[in-house]
């Protein structure tokens, strides 16, 4: 039986699309999360998002800073660094090449 | 709510004790602050009251967080190394397998096992039922059938019953192997102890047919050993009277235990074989054999074969029965003539 569910499409690009939201604008946890939402991901979890930054973050690709807040905790930026930045542009061309791959394949089904 | 936060966080941390210690402190390093950002944000959009409303069940959040590590069941070191082992065992298998099969004729060595599975499933049955006949009997030897209270027909009965019991449970399992992981195992137990009783049965088999083989075949085995054919002793005073009673021992003090009817009362005695039947054994043993017709028993005093008799001996009317004479203990004197190895 065949399910296609964002949840299991949306593992293999999460970490695409984390990085793809802080191409233009460092953020943070919750702020990364509302984002991706807006984006329309609407089904993404906070543990996704908070254990994607963590190993992205483990594995080179993302720089971070702690801004102090007025009221409350003090929030923890993401940022994108080179590295980050290379992966973000190898990842969107392997994405594109797939996307354009499944719409053919789709479209000939149909 | 900061003690929520930090429960809720040692919670997610429960959750994932089986991750190595590397990843789990990489994810859960941070996850406090993180929480402590949420739970702000959330009292800002004027949100739910728990961190538990907002964000599921810890166990929830800990399942979703593992998802982010790529692979789902986190193994512990142990795990890993143990599946490490069984991939290399298997690429090994792989690999004879694929080198084998074609001496053989077959595209694999697999291929070819395969097709003994229904030979194994007869095997089986056949094996399961002497195992059963073994565990039912008590004494008596082994054969090649199952025997139930010495009935071979009965034997024979349960000895099908097994076998198409075996091929049933071979088809079933083969079909669809059991779901359940505690019979899996039950079953593979199950075969391990069927297997080292047939490997046990098979040497017994092989030894006894060995045995057999060589005493009929080879007549060394009767000559190097004289006293194959005696069935009792007779031991004479030097007076060349029968001693009855009499006992023969070895220069140990242990009894020689000689002749048929000797052994078997041996087996026989009280105690079932312990050390309390040693001393029963006398000679002669064979409570029906009469004594053998030699022309100088009794009759007169003759010299025996191996001594002159002392002039000093005169042939006694009544020879003590047992206490005074017993032989010496150079076995040579106790069997009469003795021959030589």
């Amino acid at each position: 039986m065949l399910s296609v569910d964002t949840t299991q499409l949306l593992k293999g690009v999460l970490d695409l699309a984390v990085l793809a939201v802080l191409r233009d604008d460092d953020g943070y946890g919750y702020d990364i999360l509302r984002r991706l939402r807006t984006a329309g991901l609407t089904e993404i979890g906070d543990a996704s998002v908070y254990g994607t930054l963590r190993r992205l973050f483990a594995a080179g690709y993302l720089t971070t800073y702690v801004v102090p807040s007025e009221e409350g905790p003090h929030r923890k930026y993401y940022a994108l660094n080179p590295a980050g930045r290379t992966q973000l542009k190898q990842g969107g061309d392997v994405w594109r090449g797939f996307a354009s791959t499944m719409n053919t394949l789709l479209r000939e089904s149909a | 709510m900061n003690v929520e936060i930090a429960q809720y966080a040692a919670q997610v941390g429960a959750a994932l004790s089986d991750l190595p210690e590397q990843a789990r402190n990489d994810l859960l390093e941070d996850l406090p602050a993180h929480l402590a950002e949420v739970a702000a944000e959330i009292e800002a959009e004027g949100g739910g009251a728990t961190l538990t409303e907002r964000l599921g069940p810890p166990s929830a959040y800990a399942a979703e967080l593992r998802a982010t590590l790529g692979h789902t069941g986190g193994p512990s070191r142990p795990a890993a190394w143990a599946g490490r082992a069984v991939s290399r065992v298997r690429a090994r298998w792989g690999r004879l397998d694929r080198r084998l099969g074609p001496v053989i004729g077959y595209e694999r060595l697999g291929e070819f096992l395969a097709l003994l599975r229904p030979a194994w499933w007869v095997v089986r049955g056949w094996l399961v039922a002497m195992l059963v006949a073994q565990l039912w009997r008590d004494g008596d030897g082994l054969g090649l059938l199952p025997r139930f209270e010495g009935s071979t027909v009965l034997g024979l009965l349960v000895l099908i019953a097994f076998v198409v019991g075996s091929i049933w449970l071979g088809r079933r399992t083969t079909a669809a192997p059991p779901a359940r992981r505690r019979t899996r195992v039950a079953l593979g137990a199950a075969t391990a102890v069927v297997v080292v009783f047939g490997l046990g049965l098979w040497v017994a088999a092989d030894d006894r047919l060995m045995g057999s083989f060589w005493q009929e075949s080879t007549p060394t085995s009767w000559v190097s050993d004289p006293y194959n054919q005696v069935n009792d002793i007779f031991v004479l005073g030097p007076d060349g009277q029968i001693i009855q009673g009499a006992r023969l021992v070895d220069q140990d003090g242990s009894p020689v235990v000689l002749g048929y009817c000797a052994q078997r009362f041996g087996w026989e005695g009280p105690g079932g074989g312990g050390r309390g039947w040693e001393w029963r054994v006398v000679y002669p043993s064979c409570p029906d054999l009469s004594a053998p017709q030699l022309p100088w028993v009794a009759v007169s005093p003759a010299p025996l074969p191996w001594e002159t008799p002392s002039p000093s001996v005169a042939p006694a009317p009544s020879p003590s029965p047992s206490g005074a004479v017993l032989p010496s203990p150079s076995p040579s004197a106790s069997a009469g003539p003795a021959p030589t190895r």
